[in-house]
This record gives structure tokens, sequence and C-alpha cells, in this order.
């Protein structure tokens, strides 16, 4: 992450459509000076209601649909998660107090802060950790199918692994996976997506998408798709250093302003104390808020890596002569200067392989190069092959931003002499038809987009990667869940497999590297991004920054301690953490 | 006696015209939802398994004809029931909660433009026929039609940027309840009522201009005239009344689009009315909801229509008169 005064740059929507999403995130060398709102050394004070402005709609507090960066961030004042992640990359506990593994790490172990309470009085026992992990991955749904499909959500696929989740006593709970994981720590932060909610709300439906109730700074006042009102917590568990109870703020609006140039106008009006801007699309804004003396900034650091992902169970990917044309033809630099630049500044950066450099799974090896001459190549050999030219869709959504990247797109492929038409639709829609759901994927509606364009990569680790490579996520030698998730198995296991691959050899790299706990793992996850590479199974694009930007009065948005003592991330995609932010008088 | 027996049968006219086109138009919403190339099985049944989806089929009314679909959508539709917000698994808001904390807001936005509209329009049509091919005639012309040429959301927008961020005047956004401060409120709508009215004001004072001259042409004018009546009593007792038959049914009419118009006024300024609503039902594939609106919205739109109606035979007795010959 990165403070305004350091100039590096933003990040971008979870599911951005990037035929019509503009990524960026270029990191801008600065002079390092602190941001003027940020700097002084006040002491906190308590109160204040702000209104800040954000772009994703606040659907339901509830498990499904999948919920977008910034309304996650609405839902992460008052949900918290077991674990969180430190500004140094690595997982820590934060509900939980220790989390142990066995030397195999088939088995994990944590165990409870004490005292720990849901905002309603429930407490954050064993047993409600328990049901909360049997939500996610589908066992409490398979127990109450009449009255728990709100529950049955991509937490499922994504939690695969787990084969089964026990207390003992009150404060610890036992989780055992079907093979060994080293990074099960990632799944279970998600990208900050799996939190704890209180009991009693997992339990009924319109409870849990209208009046969710965590264990967080905030609980929800007012609940709407545009405007979320969140009020103080008065018993979250926190303390500041001081011994002050937290959090700071006595509410917070959250005002959904899909028009950039007005949530800036809110920002600099000071409407909004604070507004997010993502990349994709915003870069102009992004810029400004960077820009301004009058305004502080944070944004995310450069690990969204959006990718397009051609679809090999339809024609042409089916082909790989066609997606090495489409990779050769694919011109990252060009793109990036269209769409993530602005009066010669930029954001994000221009990969040099499907993750970024902070990744695990970084490896130039493999990496498909723009090369109009070899794409020309692999086109005649796809001819050749199909008597076909190649031709492909590309989408956008309805703005005139993801239009714009789309056609950016399209002029790029069309110098390689790649002809493609744009399939303009809601994003919504796209994403629905994308990630079909549970039960389409059982009907057999999978993925119908020829070339999608979406950021799903994100993070160092391979928590958030890898599940989206999966040809099924049940098939992993070693879960035998065939028995007892056999309802399930259909359903769920495809869900994520955007690309629609039936590749045993990518399936056998997969797993071998998921599952080896030695040494050696890091090598063979690069063995993995060499093979997606050079197989052009997913084409990566520029990556993505998502920034926050603040009025003069806010203070506390530099740094967010964790509950370990530890430093976490201050800005992500779902923005920023508000337990500490407060408003200076 | 004769003309009050008259009277009650117009408006009963007037109440079975009314419900014919509600009916009409919420039917044919119906037939449409039918059509749409996603089905709504497809798009709302998300049960895993067979005994859910059955069950979920059953509750959103996918198992009926579409006859018996509209005859129960009616039903409910009458008691209030608008139906569901669809959420995978369920268990979202009622579309009636969403209308009843975003209609509010909006009929205080077109309630509160169509003052405006009407209040700057009025004065300015009458001088400007009263000026008629002057200069100030011209001038005021050009002017408005330079502002009716300007798309209301570029109007919303120039108008947030500069008088709400660079002149620091107004909100550049956001919503405030009249409960949470009067003057907060009334500054809140400013900007938003002056992007939807500006291109209205253009639109009636050309209209009322127009009828103005005509009825300054009339014989009673003249005798007015005549009669030695100042300039300001003749226009505004004698020539306003039966000028204003257009601008009142132009205004009428203007509701329905005024809604329409509040769909992306409402965006840009962050107010959460119908008309955000409307936006958010049809990129959210909210089909129960946005077959909702539309029925409200015709409603009103044959309300105000049927009301102007009654209001144009008060206010010019010809009109009645025609009616009962």
């Amino acid at each position: 992450m990165s403070i305004r005064a350091t100039k590096r740059p933003g990040r971008t929507r979870r599911l951005a459509i990037f035929t019509g999403i503009a990524v960026a995130a270029s990191v801008i060398p600065a002079a390092a000076q602190v941001s003027a709102s940020s700097a002084a050394a006040e002491k906190p004070v308590k109160g204040g209601n702000i209104t800040v402005g954000i772009f994703d709609q606040v659907l339901t507090t509830c498990y499904s649909p999948n919920v977008p960066n910034s309304a996650l961030g609405v839902l992460k004042t008052v949900y918290e998660g077991l674990v969180e992640k430190s500004s140094d990359g690595k997982f820590v506990p934060f509900l939980a107090k220790t989390i142990t593994s066995s030397p195999d790490f088939k088995t994990w172990t944590l165990t409870l802060r004490p005292g720990i309470k849901f905002s309603n009085g429930e407490a954050l026992d064993a047993a409600a950790v328990v049901l909360n992990l049997q939500a996610l991955n589908g066992d409490y749904y398979l127990k109450n199918t009449a009255t728990a499909a709100h529950t049955a959500g991509s937490g499922i696929p994504f939690t695969a692994n787990l084969r089964s989740v026990a207390a003992s006593g009150t404060d610890t709970v036992t989780m055992t996976l079907w093979t060994s994981q080293v990074d099960w720590l990632d799944t279970l932060y998600a990208s900050g997506r799996f939190f704890m909610r209180a009991p009693s709300t997992i339990k009924d439906k319109t409870e849990c998408a209208t009046k969710g109730v965590g264990t967080g700074p905030f609980m929800f006042d007012t609940v709407t798709p545009t405007n979320v009102k969140v009020k103080r917590n008065p018993n979250y568990w926190r303390k500041d250093k001081a011994g002050t109870q937290l959090p700071y703020l006595e509410s917070i609006t959250f005002d959904v302003q899909q028009q950039p140039t007005q949530r800036l106008n809110g920002l600099r009006s000071g409407k909004y104390a604070a507004a997010q801007f993502t990349s994709a699309g915003e870069v102009k804004q992004i810029l400004s808020v960077q820009e301004s003396k009058n305004l502080g900034s944070v944004s995310s650091k450069d690990v969204f890596y959006p990718t397009w992902w051609p679809n090999q169970a339809i024609e042409p990917f089916n082909n790989k002569n066609a997606r090495l044309a489409m990779a050769s033809a694919w011109d990252n630099t060009t793109y990036y200067k269209l769409r993530n630049c602005f009066k010669g500044k930029c954001l994000g950066n221009i990969p040099t392989s499907i993750v970024g450099k902070d990744n695990v799974m970084y490896n130039t090896k493999g990496f498909v190069k723009y090369d109009v001459k070899k794409s020309k190549e692999y086109q005649a050999a796809y001819k050749a092959e199909t008597g076909k030219d190649l031709t492909f869709q590309i989408n956008a959504t309805l703005s005139d931003e993801s239009l714009n990247n789309a056609k950016a797109a399209q002029q790029i492929f069309a110098k390689a002499g790649i002809a493609t038409t744009i399939n303009q639709e809601d994003g919504a829609t796209q994403v629905a038809n994308a990630f079909p759901g549970l039960a389409a994927a059982a009907a057999g509606k999978l993925n119908p987009y020829q070339a999608y364009a979406v950021l799903l990569f994100e993070g160092e680790g391979t928590g958030f990667i890898l599940p989206f490579l999966q040809q099924n996520v049940f098939s992993e030698p070693g879960n035998n869940a065939k028995t007892e998730r056999s309802p399930l198995l259909p359903i769920a296991g495809t869900a994520l497999n955007l690309t629609r691959h039936k590749d045993t050899a990518l399936t056998d790299l997969l797993y071998a590297a998921k599952q080896d706990i030695t040494k050696a793992r890091p090598a063979k996850l690069k063995a993995l991004t060499k093979y997606l590479q050079e197989n052009a199974v997913v084409i990566p694009t520029p990556t993505l920054l998502y920034t926050y930007g603040f009025g003069k009065k806010l203070r506390g948005y530099d740094t967010f301690e964790l509950a370990a003592g530890k430093t976490g991330i201050p800005m992500t995609n779902a923005g920023i953490n508000w337990t500490g932010i407060w408003v200076s008088k | 006696m004769r003309a009050k027996s008259t009277n009650i049968v117009e408006v009963l006219k007037r109440l079975v015209q009314l419900l014919l086109v509600v009916i009409g138009a919420t039917f044919l919403l119906s037939l449409l939802l039918r059509l749409l190339p996603v089905g709504l099985k497809e798009l709302y049944v998300t049960g895993l398994f067979e005994e859910d989806r059955q069950r979920q089929i059953k509750e959103l009314g996918l198992d009926r004809n579409a006859f018996s679909y509209y005859i129960h959508w009616l039903w409910d539709f009458v008691r209030g029931d608008f139906g569901p917000i669809v959420l995978p698994g369920g268990g979202g808001e009622s579309v009636a909660s969403h209308v009843g904390r975003a209609l509010p807001k909006t009929l205080q936005l077109v309630f509160y433009t169509q003052i405006f509209a009407l209040a700057v329009a009025i004065p300015l049509g009458i001088f400007s026929a009263y000026r008629a091919g002057r200069r100030t005639d011209r001038f005021v012309s050009y002017g408005l039609f330079t502002a009716a040429s300007i798309p209301n959301f570029v109007l919303g927008l120039l108008l947030a940027l500069i008088i709400g961020v660079k002149l620091e005047w107004l909100p550049p956004l956001g919503y405030v309840p009249i409960s949470e401060s009067f003057v907060d409120h009334v500054r809140s709508m400013i900007l938003p009522v002056l992007a939807l009215g500006i291109p209205l004001i253009a639109s009636y004072t050309r209209l009322l201009r127009t009828d103005v001259i005509a009825t300054l042409r009339e014989d009673f004018v003249t005798m007015a005239v005549a009669k030695g009546l100042s300039d300001r009593r003749i226009l505004f007792t004698h020539v306003l009344r039966p000028s204003s038959v257009t601008l009142l049914t132009s205004a009428a009419l203007n509701m329905g689009a005024l809604i329409g118009g509040s769909l992306v006024i409402e965006r840009v300024f962050s107010i959460p009315g119908l008309g955000t609503e409307i936006g958010l039902a049809i990129f959210g594939r909210q089909y129960f909801a946005l077959q909702a609106y539309v029925a409200l919205v015709a409603i009103g739109y044959v309300i105000f229509n049927s009301v102007i109606d009654v209001f144009v035979g008060l206010i010019d007795p010809r009109t009645r008169e025609r009616r009962n010959a």
C-alpha cells in the first residue's frame, strides 16, 4: 500500500469486466511525504458522523450474491474474519487467538479470543464458528435444504478441501482437511470475504439479508442497495493503545455513487469525508485525488491481476492455436498507455507474468509476448486445423469506460488481423452468466463467453488463485467428498472453472503444487505458471489498483492495527478498515 | 342539477378510463416479462434440489399461466404487496418497502421541479409574449432555447461542478430528509431541481408565450384595454387563465417524463428515489420490482392527466361546455 504522498496508485473492482475495465496500477515513484491529513500527532477523538462515497451496490448483507469490492468494504465494518492479513503479507489470527496446523497440514486447530460477542449479544464461541464454517462449505445447507439456500454460495467450492469441523469446549475448533494445504489460512481469509456471522442471522434468511450481525466495530442501522448507514457497536471488543473503546466514529453512511466524477465532486466539496475509486475506468479521478493538496489518499498494493479467460469448452478457444494467437496479439503496453495513463501518469503495471512479482507463482517463463508475426502464424495454424478465420467476442458493460476499454482491446486485436465483436451487457448479467451459480451450474449452464476479461487472481499467495484453475474442486486426489457431499459434487465442483478446461496435464501440475508441503512447493507453483502461460490458459492484462481519497479532517487511515499487535494492510480492494478512523476537530 | 350529474358521470368515465389504462399497461408488462430472453425461472429459481426449485417456483407464482399470474399479481398489487426483491436463496426485502422509501423522495423532486419551472415560466412566458418580437423577447427565447438543448444530466454535472465544488455554495450530491433538517433538505434539492427544471422552463415558457399571444388578440382583451384596465391586470387576471390550458396539460404530461428524467438526475445527485430504484431494478434484473414501479408510474401518469383534465375544465369553462355539448 502507499500513502497519498508516495503516489502509489490504487486498484480496481473484483469482478472487473475488463474489456470493460480499465485496469491499472503503475507505481509512480514520487517524493515521500506524509499526507497532510494524517501527519500531525493529534490524539484520536471520539464521535463524528461521516458520509463515504463508494461505487458498488450493497444488495444484501448475507452470503450471496458475491459481494463486489466497495460493497465488501461496507460489510467489513460489521463483520470480521478469523484471520487477517498483515502488511508483510502474512496471515495472522484476528478473531482467533491462535491457529496451528498439524505437521501434515491436514488438521488445523484454532482457539478463540475470550469474551468476543456479536453486536446482538450472542457469543462468538466454538459452536458459532463451527456453524459459520459449515454454512460456508455447504454442510449446513445439506442438513437444511428447505431453509438454508441463502447460505449456498461460492464458499462451497472455495472450501472444498474442508472435510469436517468440530468444536472442543467453548473456544477451540478443529478443522480437518481432505488433503494437505499449507495455505489454508489464505483460504480462510478469502480476500477478506469469509467472516463470522451471528448464528441467529445465519438461520434466518431475511435477517441474514437485511440485518446482518457481526462482531465488528459497527452495526447495520439502515440498509438499502444505494445507501447503508452503520452505527457504532458500543460493545466492540477492541480498544486502542490508550485504552479508549473503539471505534471512534459514531456512524458512517456509505453512499453509492457510480459516477466517478460525482464521487470526486462529493469528496472535494466535503459532502463525502472519503471516497473509493478503482483504476478500472477511474484513472483520472485517482490521479486527481493523489495530486490534490487538500486531499489525502491511500492506495492498494499492486496485487490484483486481471486476466483474459479464453473459454476452452467452445469455439474458437477450444483450440490451442487460437489461444496462442490471441495471447500473441494482445499488446499490454499499448493497452496500458491507452487506458491506464492520463497526461503522462499511469496507474498499475504492465504484466510480465500472470501474477505480480510479489506472488509466489510469479514466473516469466512461458509468458507469451506481444508478437504480431507469431500471432498470424498461430492464426494460420488455427485456420489450417478448423478452416475458419479467428474471430471472437469480447465483453463490455453498459458504462462508457467499459465500452472504451473494449474498443481499445478491439483495436489491438485488429492490428494482428483478428476481428472481434463487442457484446455489451450490464455487468451484473455478465457476472451471473460467467459464474452461473450453483443451480445453473447443476443444469449445465456454465460460462458462455468466448473470452471473458475479469479480475480473479489476487494476493501474494495461492488461496485466491488456484480454485479458479481447478477443473472440478472435488476432483483433487485425496478429496473423497464423493460420499459425504454427493449432492453437491456435480453442482459446485465446476462453478469456479471459468475457462471450462478439462486439461489433465494442468490438473496434475496444479495438485502437485497445491498439496506440496515441502520447500519444493514454490518451484512447482512456478512450473504451473509456466504451463498456464505457454498454453495461454489465461492471458494477463495490466494490474488493477484501488484508492481511497480522504477529506482534510479524517485521520487514522494510514495505519490499521491488528489485534495481534501487527499492522494490517491499510487498503485493499474492499477499502480501508474503519475501526481506527477519526475526525479531527 | 343536470350539470352536477353530468360532472359525476364525467368523473366516473375518467375513473373507468384510468382503470382500463392501468390494467392494460400492467397486463402488457406482465406478458413482456414472460417474453424475456432469459426466462424468469432461469433467473430467479436458484434452489439446488428439485424440491427447493418447485417451492421457489410456487412462491414466485411462476407455475401459473400468464392470465392467472396477472390476476394474482393485480390482487397483491392493490393490497400493497408489490412482490419481492429476489436474491439467490431468498431473504430480500419487499418491493413495497423500497417503494415506501423511494417514492416520497421522487415525488418531492418532481413536485419541487414543477413548482420551480412554473414559477419561473409563467411570468417569463407572459413577459415574452407581452414583448413579442422585441429584443428582450428574442433574448429570452434564445436563452431558453439554449438551456433546453442541454441534456439535464449534463446540466446536473455542470451545476454540481461549478456550484457544488468550485463555489461550494450547495452540496453537489446527496439527499437530506426534511425531518433531519429543513434548511439542508432545501439545499440538497436545489441543484437537482435546477437540472430537471431548467429545460422544462424553456418548454413551458414557449408554450405559454404562444397561447398568451393568441389570447391577446381576442376581443375581450380589446374590450379590457378599452375599459382602461392596466396591462398587468389584463395579463395576469384576464389573459393568463385562458392561456394556461396548454401549459397545464403539458405540465401534467411532463409528470411522467419527469419521473423518467429523475432516473438519471437521481443517480447523478445520489438521491435514493424511484428513478434510482428503477435503474437498480433494470440493471439488477429485478423484474418483479420493475413491474411494480412501472405500474406505479403508469398510475401516476394517468391520475395526473385525469386531474389536469378536470382542472382544465374548471379554469376554462369553454372546455367543459364543449364536452357537455
